[in-house]
This record gives structure tokens, sequence and C-alpha cells, in this order.
């Protein structure tokens, strides 16, 4: 497969996952925005990786994101849920104490 | 053929061991840090009586230990080395970071023995391991020069800094810490996405090698400014500059006060550190990034210091002030001499100081009045006239005024810029000098709100008058340096300019 697929399909999930951070209300969708974000990022290291045999950096690296967008989304949804047991709600709208 | 490449492989393998169980003496600071991590985690498992003290006696004395190899490293220093592989890079610039931060750290300790809810912060044990967390989470900021490690350190300050904002209980402690963590994931992932296409262009994570260099300088200018304008985006969120700085009013207004003193100083010199090595190996024909950089200190110092105005918060105004800080921070980096590599330094360990010793404060007056709001503080100067004397030095040192070590800062930076001026001819340089010194007299007006609120307005009579011993020892030895070393800044000066910042 061509390195150009790879990088165009990337760039397709980045932008998506933009587009969802930006626009959905849900604390959760968010994040799931932000896990696309990060699995494109992924596609791109291993499909540079491919060009370098001799140490695959490239493949190393998206091991070390998935593992870090693990620990991240634990520590996420452990404040979701903090927050929705103060607000009630996941909605970002409606969590606004802090202003100013 | 293949057996002699597998006994190349083999002994490759067995020198480049070798090579990382002596680089582990290099990393022995950290190691400390890690130890005393360890060490507080199986306290907090094992023990349940005296708790506090406890941890409170490991989590200092790992503290000391980490500052004595510290310091033994530094004055044994001989040259710059890369230690693990290429990973990090160890030199004079990292180990005078590491030197203030675990200072720091032990600062931030001290005002959370300060707080009217006392001993908070020891009294989970979580808060403390993850606080140690983020201590060298920022030790390896200063040392990264691997794009691998950059991202690394920077997720491990990251979540540690959420977790941080929201383990106490709180509905703003929440909110904050869900505002924090979406805000840092985002730009993480932005960060990510440029790292992902530098390592594209170059085929390398290694920034220091030629081959990253090389890679960079064959590709056209607008990928290549936007993968770097993306991969200092979540610099820059750790630095809370314009535009990623939207957190930091509502961070800094609910989390606990020793834990917001750590934030807004620890990770924003690292970040410092880290750009300061990335824009190292730029050449500026490929990418502007004096003008880019240039614009986002003149954005921060204008956006913090007019927003500050209104604040009602002292916390709230804090964080306003240290976004317009992460502005002046940056044009000793903009300047882009060795006195502007110099004056960057001084300014960042001075802000350091003058932050630690303002948080002191507010955590006095919050133990006081129960709040930290200017309306509640109305005659708190009145009623403890030390106190009150000593945030009046603070606020005047943050503005930049004399006879307080903030004005040797800002003059340092501001020569710095200057002098770059003259000989770059970059209008960029004199926009940042002409705003910067405009922004100081903006923030003249919020930071002399507090001194006036704390003298000038009668407030109730319930303010209790009498200050802890314990509160006025560590409120003189916070805040005398800062007059003591406007007319000694030449001792400070002598160590910073020893440091080598060729790379």
């Amino acid at each position: 497969m061509p390195v150009e697929h790879l990088l165009f399909l990337g760039a397709v999930l980045f932008c998506i996952g933009l587009f969802v951070v930006l626009t959905r209300k849900n604390a959760i969708a968010v994040l799931i925005g932000v896990e696309l974000m990060l699995n494109a990022s992924n596609i791109n290291l291993v499909a540079f990786g491919h060009f370098d045999p001799d140490f695959l950096q490239g493949q190393i690296f998206a091991l070390f994101v998935i593992t870090v967008a693990a620990a991240e989304a634990a520590v996420a949804l452990a404040i979701v849920v903090k927050v929705y047991q103060y607000f009630q709600t996941a909605d970002l709208d409606k969590i606004s104490e802090l202003k100013g | 053929m293949i057996s002699l490449l597998q006994t190349n492989n083999a002994s490759g393998l067995k020198d480049q061991l070798g090579n990382l169980s002596e680089d582990v003496w290099m990393l022995a600071p950290e190691i400390s840090v890690v130890i005393t991590l360890l060490l507080l985690l199986g306290f907090d498992l094992l023990f349940r009586k005296n708790k506090e003290t406890g941890l409170a006696a490991i989590a200092f004395c790992g503290l000391a230990s980490t500052f004595t190899l510290l310091t033994f490293q530094w004055v044994n220093f001989s040259t710059d080395f890369m230690v693990m592989g290429k990973l990090l890079r160890y030199d004079q610039l990292s180990l005078f970071l590491k030197l203030i931060f675990t200072l720091g750290g032990a600062l931030g300790l001290v005002i959370a023995t300060r707080n009217e809810n006392r001993n908070y912060l020891f009294r989970s044990g979580e808060s403390m391991v993850v606080l140690f967390g983020l201590l060298l989470g920022v030790f390896l900021m200063t040392m990264s020069v691997n794009l691998l490690m950059i991202y690394l350190s920077v997720e491990v300050v990251s979540i540690c800094s959420y977790i941080l904002t929201g383990i106490l209980k709180g509905k703003k402690k929440s909110e904050a810490a869900l505002k924090y963590l979406l805000f840092g994931a985002v730009s993480a992932a932005v960060m990510l996405y440029g790292i992902s296409w530098l390592y594209g262009f170059t085929g390398t994570l290694d920034i220091t090698s030629q081959a990253f260099i090389n890679g960079l300088s064959e590709v056209p200018a607008l990928p290549l400014a936007i993968a770097l304008i993306m991969t200092l985006g979540g610099i820059i969120f750790k630095l809370g500059a314009v535009p990623f700085h939207i957190w930091s009013p509502d961070v800094y207004e609910a989390a606990p006060t020793a834990v917001v003193s750590i934030f807004s100083t620890l990770p924003k010199l690292a970040a410092l550190t880290i750009l300061f090595r990335l824009v190292n190996i730029l050449p500026a024909e490929w990418f502007d990034w004096q003008l880019i950089l240039g614009v986002i200190a003149l954005a921060s110092m204008i956006f913090g210091n007019f927003s500050a105005l209104w604040q009602k918060d002292v916390k709230r105004m804090l964080a306003y002030s240290s976004i317009a800080h992460a502005g002046f921070l940056l044009v000793g980096l903009i300047a882009w001499t060795e006195a502007g590599n110099t004056a960057m330094l001084f300014y960042g360990a001075m802000y350091l100081v003058m932050n630690f010793a303002a948080f002191l404060l507010v955590a006095i007056m919050e133990k006081h009045t129960g709040s930290s709001t200017f309306e509640d503080l109305r005659g708190f100067g009145t009623a403890l006239p030390f106190a009150g004397v000593l945030a009046v030095v603070v606020m005047v040192s943050l503005t930049g005024l004399p006879p307080t070590v903030g004005f040797n800062a800002k003059l340092y930076v501001f020569s710095a810029i200057w002098e770059a001026y003259q000989v770059q001819n970059n209008p960029v340089l004199l926009w940042v000098f002409v705003v910067g010194l405009l922004n100081t007299v903006v923030a003249l007006f919020y930071y002399l709100k507090l001194p006036y609120y704390l003298f000038f307005k009668a407030g109730p009579e319930t303010i209790s008058k009498k200050l802890s011993a314990t509160d006025h020892i560590w409120g003189t030895i916070m805040v005398f340096p800062l007059l003591l070393w406007f007319f000694q800044s030449e001792w400070l000066m002598d160590i910073l300019n020893s440091i080598n910042f060729v790379f």
C-alpha cells in the first residue's frame, strides 16, 4: 500500500477528531474525539516508521502513545465520574461554576 | 553474512547496555525522586498511624537528598553529555533548573503546611505520590532532546497535574480538573500529530542529530511551518501562554494554593526549556520562529495584563498575571543572544521565587479570612501589618519596580532584547520591547489593587490579629531574598553566566 494512502487516512481521521472535539457538548464525546486524533498520529508514526527499518522508532513511539492514551483515558473517566457526581450531567455547557 | 550481522548486533547491544549502566549515575537525582515516590507509596499502604508526619518526613528527606545529589553534580560538572542512548541531555542548564525545581517543590510543600485546612496534602498519600510524579516529569522535561521523550515527559506532567487539580473534594475542583484535562488532551494530541510529521520529514526523533536538521531543510516552508506550529502548541499549553491559556484561571482558582504555586512555576519553566532546545536547532531562514513566538509573547502580555485588571479573586488575578509573565519569559528567548538566554533564566528563577512568596501569602490570607477574594481581604493589612507589608513587597516585585528583584529581572530581559534589536534589526523585537514596557505600567494597576484593599479599605473586625510565629519566619525567608537580590543580583548572574548554552 502506498504511504500516501495511510497519510491521507491519518489526516482525515485527525480532522474528524478535531471536528468532534470542537462541536460535541458531551465530555465523553470530546474524549472520543481526542482518541481519534491520537490514533491519527499513530497511523502517521507507523506509516513513517516503515522507512526507518533499523530502529523502528515510529512503531515504538506508537506503542508509547497507546499506553499514554490509556493512562489519560483512565484519569479522564475518573474525573468525568467525579464531575457527574457534583453536576448530575456531563454536558460541558452546563458545567460552568468558574467564571470571570 | 547473517551470523556476522548477529555478532555485530550482539556486541552493539552489550556496548549499549554498558553505556546505560554508566548513565545511571547521571540520572541519580531522578532516581532519588523515584525512590522517594515509592517510599511514599509504601508508607501510605503499610502505616495508618502518624501518616502526616511520616509522609512529610519522607517527602522532605527525598527532596533534600535530590538537592544534595544535584549540588554534587553541579559542582563536579565537567562537560555536556548525552545519556540513555541520546534520549536525554545532561548539561548545566538542566542541572540549574532541576536545582531550583527541587527548591520549588520544597517551598510548595511548606505552603501546604500553612493552609487553614492544615496538612491537607500530607493527609492523602496519593496526592504526595502524584506530586513527586510531577517533579519527575519536570526533571525529564528539562533534559529531553528526543521527540519521544518530549512527548512522554510533557504527558507525565500533564496527567499528574489533572489528578492534583481534582483529587481533593469539591465541586469547583472537579470542574477545573475536567476543563484542564480536555484542553490538555487536545493540545497534546495536536502536538503529537505535529511530532509525527516531523518524524516523517526527518526519519529521526533525535532533535540534536544532523539528520534531523538536514531533513527539515529539505521540506517546503508551508508543511514545515504547520508541523512545527502544531508541535509548539503542546509546549505553549504547558507554558500557559495565549492561545492555550484558557484553562489556567479556572485551575488556579479552584486547585489548592500549594498545588497552584507549583503549577504556576515548575511546568512553565520546564516547557520554556523544551522550547529553547527546539528553536535552538531551527535556523531562522526556514521558519521565522521569532515572529511566531513574538506574536505569542505580545498576545500573552496584553491579554494577561488587561484581563487581570477586572478580577475579583487574588488567585485568579495571579493566574492572569502568570499568563502575562509567560509572555515576559518568552521575551528573553526571542532576543536569541547569549545575554537573552541568561536574562530568560534569571527571570525564570526570580519568577519562581516571587510566585512562591505570593502564594505563601495567599495561603496565609486564606487561613485568616477563609477566602481569597479582594472583598474579603479588606482590612487584612491593618489587622496584620507584617503580612500586609510582605504582600506589598511581593506585588511590587511582580510588577517589576525597584527596590525588588523583579526590577532587575525585567531590566535584564528588556536590555537583552534592545541590544538584540540593534544587532538584528528585526521589527518584531522592537514591538516586543515597546509593548512589554507599556504592559509593565498596566500591571502596576492590578498588582497595587491588593495593597489598596489590604490597607485602605476598612474591613470587618473579625480578622484574627495573631500571626503565628512559623508564618512570620516563612514569610520573611521567602520575601527577604526579593529585596536582597535587588542589591546582590551579580551573585546569581555570575552563576548563570557560567552556564554554557551552546548546543
